[in-house]
C-alpha cells in the first residue's frame, strides 16, 4: 500500500513498523496523536514530498519513482544519507558489536574470536567506504549545486570537476555488501558448535536487518544521487561554456 | 539467497502481476524478472544477461531465435486462444483458465526438475583436497598467480577451483574464506592476514 501525505502517521508506522527507523533517520518525534504525514514532517521540518519517496521506496521494493525523487535538491539528499550514516555508525554497528562483545567475554572458543575480529575487520571497510563519502563525494556535491545555483565557480572546483566527476565514484563501489554476505553465510552454515545460540541468533537478525538498510541506502544513492549529480554536472559545464556561470 | 530465476515476458500488465505474486505466494527463494519484449525489452539480451533456468511467455510474445538457449525451461501461458502454439518446443503449457491446483501443480513440478539438477551439480559439499590446499593458499594471502606457480598449474585451473570453492561453501570474499578455513583448522591464525 502506498503512503500518502493525508494518511495519518500513527496509522503509517502501524502499517509497517519498519518505517520507524526512517522516523528516527529524519529525527520525527513519536507522539503523533492524530497528526497527518503532512503535518507532523511540517512540524519537523522535513519536506514531506521527500519524507515520502524515501518512505514509499522502503516499505515497496517494485515502488521507485526515480524521477519523482529527482525533483529535490542535492542537499535534501545528502542530509538523509548522511543522518543514515550516522544511523548505522552511532546506532545499529554498536549494537551488533556489544553482542559480540558480550560472547566473548562469556567466555567462548577462540574460534568466536576469529568471527569477531572479521566482523571488526569488516567495519574497517565499511568506516572508510562512509568516510570517504562524507569527506569527498558529499562535499563535492554540495560544492557543484552551489556554484550551481548562484551561477558563480572558482577555477579550482572546475578543475576539481573536469578531472573527478561523479563516474569515478560509481567505479569505485566496493565489495563490502560481499563480505557482511559473508558473515551472514559462515554464521548459519559454519558456526562452530556452541552451548547458548541465543545470542548468535540476535546477531544474525540485526545483520540481516543492517544488510537490507544497506542496499536500500546505496539504491539511493544509485538510484537518485548518481543520476542527478551527473545531470547537474552537464548542465553546469554547458552554462560554464556559455558564460552562465561566471569564473570568481 | 535466490536459488531459481525466472523471466516472465507477458505483455499484460494484470497478467504479469498475476503471475508475479502466485510465484511468489507459492515459491520461496525465487527471483522473477518482469518483462515485455512487445513493447520495449528484448528477450535474447535479458537471457543472456539474466541467466533464467526458467522462462515464461505468453503465446502472443513468441518469438522464435528465443529458443536457442539449452538448459533453460519454456513455459508458455496460453492467453490468447485463437492463436495457434506448437507444444513441442515448450516443457509445459499453462492456460489463464487453468484452475489454482493445476497451475501450481505444473509449476511445482518444473521447481522440482530444477532443484534436482541443482542438487546433482553440487553433489559434493565436501572440498577436494586440492581445492582444500587451494583454499589454504588463499588464506595464506597467495595470489592466483603465485599458488599457481607454487602448485605447477596453470593460472586458468586455479580460478576454476576458486570459483568452485566460492560455489561449495557460499563464500565469495578472500576473508571471508580466510575465516572459513580458521574454523575448520586448514591455518591458523599467525599464517593469515586476518590478524
Amino acid at each position: 500500500m502506498k503512503i500518502n501525505k493525508f494518511m495519518k502517521m500513527a496509522d503509517v508506522i502501524h502499517l509497517n513498523y519498519h518505517l520507524l527507523s526512517v522516523l528516527y533517520r529524519f529525527k520525527i518525534n513519536l507522539g503523533f496523536g492524530e497528526k497527518s504525514v503532512e503535518q507532523s514532517c511540517k512540524q519537523n521540518d522535513i519536506n514531506p514530498d521527500f519524507f515520502l519517496e524515501i518512505a514509499n521506496a522502503f516499505i515497496d521494493k517494485d515502488y521507485f519513482p526515480d524521477d519523482k525523487l529527482q525533483n529535490f535538491s542535492l542537499s535534501i539528499i545528502i542530509d538523509y544519507l548522511q543522518a543514515t550514516h550516522r544511523y548505522y555508525t552511532e546506532e545499529k554497528i554498536p549494537e551488533i558489536e556489544n553482542l559480540f562483545q558480550t560472547l566473548i567475554n562469556n567466555g567462548t572458543p577462540d574460534n568466536l574470536k576469529m568471527i569477531q575480529q572479521f566482523f571488526e575487520n569488516y567495519l574497517d571497510e565499511f568506516h572508510k567506504h562512509i568516510n570517504r563519502e562524507e569527506q569527498t563525494v558529499y562535499p563535492y556535491v554540495l560544492q557543484l549545486e552551489k556554484d550551481f545555483n548562484r551561477k558563480k565557480t572558482t577555477a579550482k572546483f572546475l578543475k576539481l570537476l573536469e578531472q573527478y566527476t561523479i563516474t569515478n565514484y560509481e567505479t569505485e563501489h566496493d565489495d563490502i555488501e560481499e563480505k557482511l554476505f559473508d558473515l551472514k553465510n559462515i554464521l548459519i552454515k559454519y558456526i562452530p558448535p556452541m552451548d547458548d545460540y541465543h545470542p548468535i541468533h540476535q546477531i544474525l537478525s540485526k545483520l540481516f536487518r543492517l544488510e537490507k538498510d544497506i542496499n536500500d541506502h546505496s539504491h539511493i544513492e544509485d538510484k537518485v544521487l548518481i543520476p542527478k549529480v551527473k545531470k547537474v554536472e552537464k548542465q553546469f559545464l554547458e552554462q560554464v561554456k556559455n558564460k552562465k556561470i561566471a569564473l570568481v | 539467497m535466490k536459488n531459481i530465476k525466472i523471466i516472465v515476458d507477458i505483455s499484460s500488465y494484470l497478467i504479469r502481476k498475476a503471475v508475479l505474486s502466485l510465484i511468489y505466494e507459492n515459491f520461496s527463494a525465487t527471483e522473477v524478472i518482469l518483462i515485455n519484449s512487445k513493447e520495449k525489452n528484448n528477450l535474447t539480451a535479458i537471457t543472456q544477461a539474466k541467466k533464467p533456468d526458467i522462462i515464461l511467455l505468453d503465446n502472443t510474445n513468441i518469438v522464435l531465435n528465443d529458443f536457442i538457449f539449452k538448459d533453460i525451461y519454456f513455459l508458455c501461458i496460453i492467453v490468447d486462444k485463437t492463436a495457434t502454439i506448437n507444444h513441442d518446443i515448450f516443457d509445459e503449457t499453462l492456460s489463464i483458465e487453468d484452475s489454482q491446483s493445476t497451475i501450481i501443480h505444473k509449476l511445482q513440478s518444473i521447481f522440482n526438475k530444477i532443484n534436482q539438477s541443482k542438487i546433482k551439480q553440487s553433489k559434493s559439499e565436501n572440498l577436494s583436497i586440492r581445492e582444500k590446499e587451494i583454499l589454504k593458499a588463499i588464506s595464506q594471502g597467495f595470489t592466483n598467480q603465485e599458488i599457481a606457480e607454487k602448485l605447477f598449474l596453470s593460472i586458468h585451473t586455479i580460478t576454476t577451483h576458486r570459483k568452485n570453492i566460492t560455489a561449495k561453501l557460499g563464500i565469495k570474499t578472500i576473508s571471508g574464506l580466510t575465516l572459513y578455513a580458521l574454523l575448520n583448522g586448514l591455518v591458523n591464525l599467525e599464517e593469515t592476514k586476518l590478524k
